[in-house]
């Protein structure tokens, strides 16, 4: 737009002479405000622990987020990471549930996440309830017994998991030489899982810590009562200790479901998913089709599958925990 | 005032620094004039320092033996050209995972050793031919075969081969006398394999006969013992090769597989524990014989040796007594150079230096196959031990026998999970999923050809 009014133009030139002049009245002003501002800011508590969080949100951003994003697009495509992936649609998902590979793959783990979890929490219960009531040497043992979770998923264990159960091994030689003739866990595709298992199972510090925690928490009050009453060890342990705990057991559960359903350092290095594919757990899965046959698509693809149903179970587990978990508080 | 001169020092530096490169060069192009009838020295020298100074990477796999030799011959390159070269090493899986990641993020290793799986990575290969043609790498000493073996189907070159090798079965002679059975010959067949192994569990302290199963191996052999123009891929790797005739594959599942059932071959959990030669029941006289590759037969001898077992090697059994021999003399790793290399003439310099110095050969010795280049052969050859002597004298047989022309040495993309596929039916065969033989081979075909179908296009 031109404009032809001189009187608009002086209008104009007037206000910006007075803007200027105001301007440079304000500054000092401006200056301390900018810095308070500034201090008001950064001594927010917002802002306070978005940069404490930092390092975390950064990571999350650039190890999770975006990895994530990526593997959902490349599962759209045919991507043989030596080359450009090519865009597939729903391709890998409808190969996907054509796959008995990927069926079986995920039996076994349903397997393993169902034999193992319950096996391992019970095993967390048990050794946390004997530690509290042990007065001696307590911390020891605690201590002790959670050495296992800070070193289970490491290769090494797994290495030493694979001499114990070898055909070589002490456990095999002890059950031969109680007369079972050519026995073998992991040439075998009916006992292959147990190793892996157990292996699991010996891992149950982290949850025998949160147990005891949560032991600790029962007030005396309630035994007392119950002893007063009469009620015997079993009684006071299904109708006291169990009910109380149910929040724990309920954060355990969804820890130890989750965890198992990703289970794969110890099916890479022992089993290699073998024999007969009896431990070709879903991670190992995934990774031999991105890494050994190179169709990352295809993996990914998988990948994505495993989160839903990862999801769907703690959805479910959730939404029914509701009829058998007690909170002391909502009482 | 002080920085004014630091700065007039760092110039004036460089200004010196500058004027001695300049002396460098133009005292070695004297040098090349005056010795320019020693033709070898004169061509390392310019070159050595047009790119002295640049960097390159290069990666390989092998056991501990390799990485040792591999290591110094880098450091005698670094020294001799002034080329700086980040090396790395790993072992077999560790390596093609890592090759993965840098190919996803198209930062390969400008130099590094690669398998006869390149179809599967040939998008990131630099085909070597260009550079073959200039003479910065040169092949006038390497047989015009052995050149080819590492070129895809379009004559590109994917790498150059840092020895060659062939399959071969070795086997340990003490146990085949003590159990009173002939040893294998050249018309050996499945089935005299078969029975010796029975005889040796019967008559030594062996535990089997072989400890674990080729199963690649074993169907290429197989299919390819079945006549001329049958193999299990075909030569081009575009398909399977075996005209939908399944009677070699049903041997193998017959011979191998029943010998699993019977534990005259150990069952899947021992094979699987069995992570390298030096672990094997063989060293130890406890398995009769063992499929290798014909490089590792020296490594493998001295495992041996440590207990006082002496191997010797044979050719593979066949399907009959008279038919092909299903051999052949491959590349049995080559090296190959990175299409995203920045510094192709230095990843050049150093392929070169691999295959065909001299002193660097000495080295490294034979133990990646049987040096291509046939001077290098020849002055190792005149420097070798006895064992070391027999693999190059089987290697130099094999390749005499007429028929192994005929034998696939492809290896297409979906080899890897037909390799998979291979196994598992095997461990569906020992655990009783098929009744005969024919059916565990007939269902095994229709499964390979939907994860070939995968992978075309």
């Amino acid at each position: 737009m031109i404009c032809h009014c001189p009187d608009q133009i002086r209008a104009a030139a007037d206000t910006y002479t007075t803007r200027t002049k105001e301007n440079k009245d304000m500054q000092n002003e401006d200056r301390s405000e900018q810095r308070s501002r500034f201090s008001r800011f950064i001594n927010n508590d917002n802002t306070v622990g978005y940069i404490f969080a930092a390092p975390f949100i950064i990571g999350f951003f650039a190890f999770t987020l975006v990895p994530m994003i990526m593997s959902f697009y490349y599962s759209l495509t045919d991507y043989k990471i030596t080359a450009a992936p090519v865009w597939a649609g729903l391709k890998n998902y409808i190969a996907l549930v054509q796959d008995s590979h990927f069926l079986n793959s995920m039996l076994v783990t349903v397997q393993y996440v169902i034999i193992g979890v319950p096996l391992k929490l019970v095993f967390a219960l048990l050794i946390a309830m004997l530690l509290t009531h042990a007065k001696k040497l307590q911390g020891f043992y605690r201590a002790v017994y959670y050495i296992p979770s800070l070193i289970g998923g490491s290769v090494a264990v797994a290495l030493v998991w694979k001499q114990l159960f070898s055909s070589e091994g002490p456990i095999v030689k002890l059950i031969q030489s109680m007369g079972v003739e050519r026995f073998s866990f992991f040439g075998n595709a009916h006992f292959a899982f147990l190793p892996l298992v157990i292996g699991n199972a010996w891992q149950f510090g982290s949850s025998m810590l949160i147990f005891a925690a949560g032991l600790k928490q029962i007030s005396t009050d309630y035994y007392e009562a119950a002893m007063i009453d009469g009620a015997s060890a079993v009684k006071r342990f299904f109708s006291i200790t169990l009910p109380i705990l149910s929040p724990i057991i309920l954060f355990n559960l969804v820890m130890q479901l989750i965890s198992g359903f990703m289970t794969f350092t110890s099916a890479f290095v022992i089993t290699k998913g073998g024999p007969n594919e009896a431990t070709n757990y879903v991670s190992l899965f995934i990774y031999n089709n991105a890494f050994q046959y190179h169709r990352m698509g295809y993996a990914c693809a998988i990948s994505w599958v495993l989160l839903l149903i990862i999801a769907l179970v703690t959805l479910i587990i959730f939404k029914t925990s509701n009829n058998w978990v007690f909170y002391e508080s909502e009482q | 005032m002080k920085k004014k001169v630091l700065a007039t020092l760092l110039s004036a530096g460089m200004v010196c620094s500058a004027l001695a490169g300049c002396g460098g060069s133009a005292g070695s192009t004297s040098t090349e004039t005056a010795a320019s009838t020693e033709a070898p020295a004169a061509e390392e020298a310019p070159a050595a320092n047009d790119l002295a100074g640049t960097t390159i990477r290069f990666a390989w796999w092998g056991s501990q033996p390799r990485h040792e030799a591999t290591t110094k011959v880098v450091e005698q390159f670094m020294a001799e050209t002034g080329i700086n070269v980040e090396y790395e090493f790993y072992d077999f899986n560790g390596y093609f995972t890592q090759l993965d990641t840098l190919a996803a993020a198209d930062d390969v290793w400008d130099v590094f050793q690669m398998g006869n799986n390149w179809a599967q990575y040939h998008e990131i290969i630099e085909p070597l031919n260009p550079y073959m043609e200039s003479g910065a790498i040169d092949t006038t000493d390497i047989s015009p075969a052995i050149v080819q073996v590492t070129q895809d189907y379009d004559g590109q070159q994917m790498g150059l081969s840092l020895g060659t090798n062939c399959r071969c079965l070795v086997y340990n002679p003490a146990l085949f006398e003590q159990a009173g059975v002939a040893e294998p010959t050249d018309s050996w067949t499945w089935d005299d394999f078969k029975t010796a192994s029975e005889q040796i569990i019967a008559n030594t302290d062996a535990q089997y006969g072989m400890d674990k199963i080729e199963y690649m191996d074993i169907m290429t052999a197989a299919c390819a013992q079945m006549g001329e123009g049958y193999n299990f891929f075909a030569m081009d790797g575009s398909d399977f090769a075996f005209k939908d005739d399944l009677s070699g594959i049903t041997k193998m599942f017959d011979i191998f597989g029943g010998m699993m059932k019977d534990g005259s071959i150990a069952d899947p959990g021992v094979q699987n524990e069995i992570t390298d030669e030096q672990a094997d029941y063989i060293c130890t006289g406890k398995s009769a014989m063992l499929m290798i590759p014909s490089n590792k037969f020296v490594a493998l001898s001295e495992a041996c040796a440590a207990n006082g077992v002496t191997l010797k090697l044979a050719l593979l059994p066949k399907l009959t007594s008279s038919s092909q021999s299903g051999m052949l003399v491959r590349s049995s790793q080559m090296v190959s150079m990175a299409k995203s290399s920045k510094n192709k003439e230095a990843a050049a310099m150093l392929i070169d230096y691999l295959v065909n110095n001299i002193s660097a050969n000495e080295i490294l010795n034979g133990e990646r196959g049987v040096p291509a280049n046939a001077k290098v052969l020849s002055a190792l050859a005149a420097k070798s031990d006895e064992i070391t002597a027999q693999m190059y004298e089987f290697v130099n047989k094999v390749g005499s026998i007429p028929d192994t022309k005929n034998t696939t040495n492809a290896e297409p993309a979906a080899q890897a999970e037909v390799k998979a596929t291979i196994q598992t039916y095997f461990e569906r065969y020992y655990a009783g999923d098929f009744s005969t033989a024919a059916d565990a081979a007939a269902a095994f075909y229709e499964e390979a050809k939907q994860v070939f179908a995968n992978y075309e296009g």
